[in-house]
C-alpha cells in the first residue's frame, strides 16, 4: 500500500520532496495516477475525508459478505436443531397411556408398596376394596365389581387357576390411577392422558420461623410460577414429576429446592447478611472517585431535574475511551514535533449508532484529525445514545509524560447550555 | 483483521484468482482497495463532487463482483483504469446530454520515465542526452533539470524559478517529448519504451 500513503502524503503535505517529485514522475507516465491526482487535487474540500470514508465502507463490506456466508451456516444449523427438536417433542407427546409397574404386592392381601416406598393397605371392606395411604383414612375405594371379583377369586383360588385380570379406576387424592388386579398383584398404573399436571405446595418461612407472603416462586429456568399467599403457603403446577424450584425474596438470599410432584414442602429464607456499600458507578465498572478521569461530571440534583433527554449516554463515552486507551496510534509527525492540544468537533450518530458525517471545527493537526476520524470510525457503536442527533464534543491530545504513553481522550460538549451550574 | 495483514504481499493476480477459486468478496475487496484512491481520484475529475463520486467507487466496487469472475484480466490496473472511465462517462451520459470532457489528458503523452540521471554507464547514451538538454529552449532546460536531475518537486520548481505551476508542468511535458525525440533522432532509445 505504498503508493496510496505516498498520495495521501503528497495530498496532505506540502508537495515538496523526493517522494512529491517521484509520484509526480510517475504520473507523467501513468495516465491513471495523472487523472486521479488531478480529480484528487482540483476538487474543492479535503479528499482524505472521502478516502477514508471509502476505507471504511469497503471494509465493511468485506466484513458484511463473510457475516452473510456464516449467516447462511447459522439458518442451516437452527434450522436442523429447531427440526430434530420438533421431532423429539412430537415423539414424547406420542405416548399417552405407559404402563410402569408403580407398585406390587408386599404380601399376599396385606398392603402395597408405591415406588417411592409409600405404604398403602388393602383392606377388605363390604362390598369395596378400600385402599388407605400411610395408615390413614381411606382415600378411596375401587368399584364394586372389582371387589366382588377379587373376593370370589380368593375363594376360587383353590380349585382353579384361573388368572384373571381386571382393570378399574381408583381415585387418590387429586390423581387417578388406572389399577389392574391379577390374581397375586395389584398394579397401579397412570394414566399420563387424564392426570393432571403435579402439583407441588409449601410454605415459606423467614429465619424466626414467620410466615412470608409475596415470595415468589419460580420453576427454575421457566417463567412458570406464583407467589405465597398471606400465610405464607403456594401452591404450583409443575411440568412434569420432579422440578427444582427457586424462592425470591428482596432483601433475603435467593432459595433453591428438589421437589417432587405431590410433595409438601417447607422452605426457610434467610436475611441477607451484607449490606450496599458507597460506590460511584460510572457505566459498568465501579472506580473511586479520585481515580476517574474526564467523563464524569458533578451535578446537583436540581440540574438533573432541568435536564431534558439524555442525547449522549455517559456510558457510550467511557466505551469510546476505552477503545481509544487501545487504538490510539498518535501520529508520529506530532509525537516527533511534541504537538498535543484540543480538537472540537461534532458528528451525528446514523441509524447503526456509528459515528458519521464528522465536521471538525477547530484543531492544531491535520494528522491528529484524520486519527480522530479513523477512531470515530472504526470504535465501538454508541448504543446507548440517541441517534440522529449532532453531538459536539472535544478531544484532547495528549503526549504523556516521562514515559507515559500518549492518549486521546474524548468530552461531550453542550451546544448551548452550560454544565456545572452549581 | 489477521485477513488484511496476510494479504499484504500478494500480487493483484493472487488475489484474484483467491477471489474467483472461493467467492469470498474479502480478496476482491483487498486488492481493490489498494487501486481505491486512483478510482476516486479519477471519479472525482470526472464527476467533480465528493458525493458522486464516492458513491461510482462503491458502485462500480459492486459491477466489479460479476465481472471480475466473467473477464479474463491482464493487467487489473490498467483494466480498472478503463472500467472507472467508462463508467464515469456513462454517468456523465446520463446526467446531461452535453458530454464535455476536458481534452488536456489527450494531448498528453505516456511514456516510462526515462531516468534522465547521469549514471556512467552508457558514454554515448550520457553524451547525446547532454546534448539534447542543451538543445532544449531555456525554460525547457531549466524546468527539466530541476526536475528531472534535482529531483524537486512541481511545488519547488515553481519556488526556484517562479514560474507558475502551469508552467512548469508544460515546460517539463513538453520538454521530456523534445528530448525523447531529439535522442530517437541521434538513434539513441529511452529506456523502458519496449
Amino acid at each position: 500500500m505504498g503508493r496510496n500513503d505516498d498520495i495521501k502524503e503528497y495530498l496532505r503535505g506540502s508537495r515538496k520532496g523526493g517522494s512529491a517529485n517521484r509520484l509526480e514522475r510517475e504520473a507523467l507516465s501513468d495516465p491513471f495516477l495523472f487523472e486521479a491526482l488531478e480529480g484528487l487535487m482540483t476538487t474543492p474540500g479535503d479528499p482524505m475525508d472521502g478516502l477514508i470514508r471509502l476505507e471504511r465502507q469497503l471494509e465493511e463490506r468485506a466484513r458484511l459478505s463473510r457475516k452473510k456466508r456464516w449467516g447462511w451456516l447459522y439458518m442451516a444449523a437452527s434450522i436442523l436443531v429447531l427440526a430434530i427438536c420438533g421431532t423429539l417433542w412430537y415423539v414424547q407427546s406420542e405416548d399417552k397411556f405407559t404402563e410402569p409397574v408403580i407398585a406390587q404386592l408386599s404380601s399376599p392381601s396385606r398392603g402395597i408398596i408405591l415406588e417411592d416406598g409409600q405404604q398403602i393397605e388393602v383392606g377388605r371392606k363390604e362390598n369395596s376394596v378400600a385402599i388407605g395411604l400411610g395408615g390413614k383414612d381411606s382415600l378411596g375405594k375401587i368399584e364394586s365389581p372389582l371387589a366382588e371379583e377379587y373376593q370370589r377369586q380368593k375363594q376360587n383360588t383353590t380349585r382353579e387357576n384361573k388368572v384373571v385380570e381386571t382393570m378399574g379406576i381408583i381415585e387418590m387424592a387429586d390423581e387417578v390411577q388406572g389399577v389392574s388386579v391379577k390374581r397375586d398383584s395389584i398394579l397401579l398404573m397412570k394414566s399420563k392422558a387424564s392426570i393432571p399436571e403435579n402439583v407441588v405446595e409449601g410454605t415459606v418461612v423467614d429465619e424466626a420461623g414467620n410466615l412470608l407472603p409475596g415470595v415468589t416462586v419460580m420453576v427454575t429456568g421457566t417463567s412458570l410460577g406464583v407467589a405465597t399467599n398471606a400465610e405464607g403457603r403456594f401452591r404450583l403446577t409443575i411440568p412434569g414429576t420432579k422440578a427444582h424450584l427457586t424462592f425470591n425474596f428482596i432483601g433475603m438470599k435467593s432459595q433453591g429446592c428438589d421437589v417432587k410432584a405431590g410433595e409438601q414442602v417447607r422452605i426457610k429464607m434467610e436475611n441477607v447478611q451484607e449490606r450496599l456499600d458507597e460506590v460511584v458507578v460510572t457505566g459498568y465498572s465501579m472506580v473511586k472517585k479520585q481515580i476517574v478521569a474526564g467523563a464524569v461530571t458533578t451535578m446537583k440534583a436540581s440540574a438533573l431535574e432541568d435536564k431534558t433527554d439524555v442525547v449522549v449516554a455517559p456510558l457510550d463515552v467511557i466505551r469510546f475511551n476505552q477503545y481509544v486507551e487501545k487504538a490510539l496510534q498518535y501520529p508520529k509527525e506530532d509525537l516527533d514535533k511534541n504537538n498535543e492540544g484540543v480538537i472540537s468537533f461534532s458528528f451525528d450518530l446514523n441509524k447503526k449508532n456509528t459515528p458519521s458525517r464528522i465536521r471538525i471545527q477547530d484543531s492544531f493537526s491535520k494528522e491528529c484529525n484524520k486519527e480522530l476520524i479513523r477512531l470515530l470510525s472504526q470504535g465501538p457503536k454508541w448504543e446507548n445514545s440517541r441517534s440522529g442527533i449532532r453531538i459536539h464534543a472535544t478531544v484532547r491530545f495528549i503526549i504523556g509524560k516521562d514515559g507515559e504513553k500518549p492518549k486521546a481522550v474524548l468530552s461531550i460538549v453542550e451546544p448551548e447550555k452550560k454544565i456545572g451550574q452549581d | 483483521m489477521d485477513v488484511n495483514q496476510v494479504q499484504g504481499n500478494r500480487t493483484d493476480e493472487e488475489l484474484l484468482h483467491k477471489y474467483c477459486a472461493g467467492g469470498e468478496l474479502v480478496y476482491l475487496v483487498e486488492v481493490y482497495k489498494r487501486y481505491m484512491p486512483l478510482v476516486y481520484g479519477v471519479a472525482l475529475k470526472y464527476l467533480k463532487r465528493s458525493e458522486d463520486a464516492q458513491d461510482v467507487v462503491m458502485q462500480l466496487f459492486e459491477e466489479l463482483i460479476g465481472k471480475v469472475k466473467e473477464t479474463k484480466i491482464e493487467s487489473f490496473k490498467a483494466w480498472l483504469y478503463t472500467c472507472v472511465r467508462n463508467y464515469c462517462l456513462m454517468e456523465l451520459r446520463k446526467r446531461s446530454r452535453n458530454l464535455s470532457v476536458s481534452l488536456d489528458d489527450s494531448f498528453m503523452e505516456f511514456c516510462d520515465d526515462f531516468h534522465l540521471t547521469i549514471t556512467g554507464e552508457d558514454e554515448e547514451r550520457e553524451r547525446a542526452l547532454q546534448e539534447c538538454i542543451e538543445a532544449l529552449p531555456e525554460k525547457q532546460r531549466i524546468s527539466v533539470n530541476h526536475f528531472f536531475l534535482d529531483e524537486l518537486s512541481y511545488k519547488e520548481v515553481e519556488e526556484r524559478t517562479g514560474f507558475s505551476l502551469k508552467m512548469v508542468k508544460s515546460f517539463i511535458q513538453n520538454g521530456k517529448r523534445n528530448l525523447k525525440m531529439c535522442l530517437e533522432r541521434k538513434g539513441i532509445r529511452s529506456y523502458g519504451t519496449e
